[in-house]
């Protein structure tokens, strides 16, 4: 009895820490999403500024943000193979 | 409850003194005349203030010496210490002079209030000022009647001197009558006994009427018609010192810290100089005949003498005051503390949500939005601006480049009244709430709580700056003013960056749209680093100014970082999940750089 309780434990958790991996991932790719939307935004509105102020503070915001995507890419490469790795385990 | 049973009881005594004599009805008519001669002139000086005044005042109290002289002609011309204590204590209050200075004008008062004497013995009893009186009043009334505020304010002042001159008349006369019935004279107590008595009897005398110098009227008038002996009259003038304290206390009790250490000094000043003058008598005595045979005054005009005998112990009591002021200062600073101003309250820590996790980070959200709007209002004025023109569309590199002055603003006394309180109150909220073990570690209420924290620690380091600032942004050396003027444009503009998010749709916003704020702010501080060391080399500031600069851009950036980190925080998206991946992908100070670098290499192709 007590080793069928440990065994359904063992199993809840490790659907729990599968589900938090899952839900880790999806939100990354969510924010990838965003990321690479705002920056095509981004390099759309800089071709019609004119301004020098204005012109710096875009390309920053773009330089920031496709680190920013790289960040997350790399990011989303490593949640994909940790949940790959679940899965085999599963 | 005493001046509900003194005013009738003065009442009752002054009822039966007239109904027993028409002399001393006569002689208090003379008083009451003086006394509202006094209130009549200082309504004409009062309006003279809200200008001219003060702007003597300012010029002419920024050294002890210049605050002597002050209370010494200030007093002298309006023949009013108690005027001269009220702007005294009106200027202390306000923060324009300091507490010495104020205790300055103090002693400076109770030298120029012993001309009064001199007056009144050298001209008032010699001629027959009723005769002055009477056109004076005349002149005083047409001006009373006029439009303007100043003929109005002048208009006072020549009725109130119409009416001080007819009171003393009035008293002359009185005590003129009163020889022929009655002498007084005959109730002298001699030695040390009628020494203290009659001191007692002046301070009494000086409390009823609220008036030092309507005492020291009645006394010489007395004294001129021997109503009362030579001895008497110097033990009553001592009397009427210690007792014009008491009204400077009752005016005091309804004053801030400032008018309640004025008035201590004033009463430890006069209660000095009043037991010098009676531990010293004898030797005043001396003193006072010697002075008198020197200035050409008769050995018998014993009037003038008490004039001389009244400057020459006050003059005393500030020589020996004076060496002393800065432990008098420093005593009653310690002993007349500011009364505790009402301390900002949280608006919605309510007990009752403590039991409900989401209401509870709610509540805390909303209070510490709360805190910001004030640390807003403490961080905007600490940095010399008006948080109304941080919070508008002006241009504030301008606004700070026209201001000519500070704006005098105490960072840290603001911090205690207004965030403190409620910033305890939100750590207390917090630690009683049924948060969960993840909650208070990572989760929502951890961010919320180091939120505040941030502000906390962005006020603390305007404090630090804002010594600096002070001194640098209004300097005359127009680099380190242009330096300084920089870090505070910076900083504001961050506020009202942080504002205007705060007022957008949290979704438009994400934890990673800081990082475009703190490239800025890295960037601002590697050219002011790189500016710094020019300015040096080019001898455009010193060393020692340089060394505060860069300690100055130090604190400046410490700020920043902990009011974008605030921002983040409490201005996007509460998502816990998108939160705690976008923090993961935000840029570290070291990637910030290189993207600045990144987008430099791209404008240089």
């Amino acid at each position: 009895m007590e080793n069928k309780s440990l065994l359904t434990s063992l199993k809840d958790s490790f659907k729990k820490g599968f589900r938090k991996r899952i839900k880790k991932a999806e939100t990354i790719d969510a924010v990838l999403l965003l990321l690479q939307s705002k920056l095509g935004k981004l390099k759309l509105k800089r071709a019609e500024v004119t301004d020098a102020k204005q012109l710096k503070r875009i390309d920053t915001q773009i330089a920031i943000l496709e680190l920013q995507l790289q960040k997350a890419k790399e990011q989303s490469k490593k949640q994909q193979i940790l949940v790959e790795a679940r899965v085999d385990e599963q | 409850m005493l001046k509900k049973i003194l005013t009738p009881s003065i009442f009752l005594i002054l009822a039966y003194g007239f109904w027993l004599s028409p002399n001393f009805k006569e002689i208090a008519a003379g008083v009451a005349i003086f006394l509202f001669g006094m209130l009549s002139l200082e309504e004409g000086f009062k309006s003279f203030t809200g200008g001219l005044l003060e702007k003597i005042l300012q010029r002419t109290t920024n050294r002890l010496w210049k605050a002597l002289s002050f209370g010494v002609v200030s007093s002298t011309l309006m023949q009013s210490s108690s005027l001269v204590s009220v702007i005294t204590i009106s200027f202390l209050s306000a923060g324009l002079i300091g507490l010495t200075e104020g205790v300055g004008i103090i002693f400076g008062a109770n030298i120029g209030t012993t001309t009064g004497a001199w007056l009144v013995a050298g001209f008032g009893l010699k001629v027959k000022i009723s005769a002055y009186a009477m056109p004076m009043l005349v002149f005083g009334v047409i001006l009373l009647f006029q439009e303007s505020k100043s003929s109005k304010g002048m208009g006072y002042i020549l009725v109130g001197l119409g009416f001080l001159f007819l009171g003393i008349h009035y008293m002359k006369e009185g005590f003129d009558a009163f020889k022929d019935n009655i002498d007084l004279a005959q109730f002298a107590v001699t030695g040390f006994t009628g020494l203290l008595l009659y001191a007692l009897i002046g301070i009494i005398a000086t409390v009823v009427m609220q008036s030092s110098h309507a005492t020291m009227v009645l006394i010489i008038t007395a004294l001129s018609v021997q109503q009362i002996t030579y001895e008497n009259a110097l033990a009553l003038a001592i009397g009427a010192n210690v007792g014009t304290t008491i009204t400077a206390i009752l005016g005091a009790m309804s004053a801030n810290h400032q008018g309640k250490r004025l008035a201590g000094a004033h009463l430890l000043f006069n209660l000095v100089t009043g037991v010098i003058a009676i531990v010293f008598i004898e030797q005043f005595l001396v003193a006072v005949n010697w002075t008198s045979e020197l200035v050409g005054i008769h050995s018998s005009d014993d009037t003038l003498k008490l004039a001389v005998f009244h400057t020459l112990f006050n003059l005393v009591g500030v020589l020996v005051m004076l060496p002393f002021i800065g432990r008098l200062v420093a005593l009653l600073e310690q002993f007349i503390e500011p009364i505790e101003q009402i301390k900002n309250k949280a608006k919605y820590l309510n007990g009752a949500s403590v039991d409900f996790p989401d209401t509870a980070v709610e509540a805390v959200r909303n209070e510490t939005i709360n805190m910001f709007e004030i640390g807003l209002d403490i961080l905007s004025q600490g940095l010399s601006f008006k948080t109304d023109d941080i919070l508008s569309n002006k241009d504030l590199g301008r606004i700070a480049g026209a201001q000519k002055q500070a704006i005098g603003y105490n960072v840290n006394q603001n911090y205690e009244i207004r965030i403190k309180n409620i910033y305890s109150e939100i750590i207390s909220f917090i630690s009683r709430a049924t948060f969960s073990w993840e909650e208070k570690q990572s989760g929502r209420i951890h961010w919320l709580r180091n939120a505040n924290r941030n502000i906390v620690d962005a006020i603390k380091g305007v404090q630090h700056l804002n010594k600096n600032l002070v001194k640098y942004a209004f300097s005359d050396n127009s680099s380190i003013r242009s330096e300084y003027n920089k870090i505070r444009v910076q900083i504001a503009s961050l506020l009202r960056e942080l504002e205007l998010i705060r007022h957008q749709d949290p979704e438009d916003h994400s934890i990673l749209s800081f990082d475009v704020l703190r490239a800025e702010i890295n960037e601002a501080d590697n050219s002011l680093n790189e500016r710094l060391i020019r300015l040096i080399h080019n001898k455009k500031i010193t060393p020692l100014m340089g060394t505060s600069l860069m300690n100055d851009s130090g604190y400046a950036m410490d700020i920043c970082q902990n009011l974008i980190a605030m921002g983040e925080s409490l201005f996007v998206n509460q998502d816990v999940h998108k939160s705690s991946v976008e923090r993961e992908i935000s840029l570290t100070h070291e990637e910030i750089n290189e993207a600045i670098v990144n987008r430099d290499s791209v404008e240089e192709v």
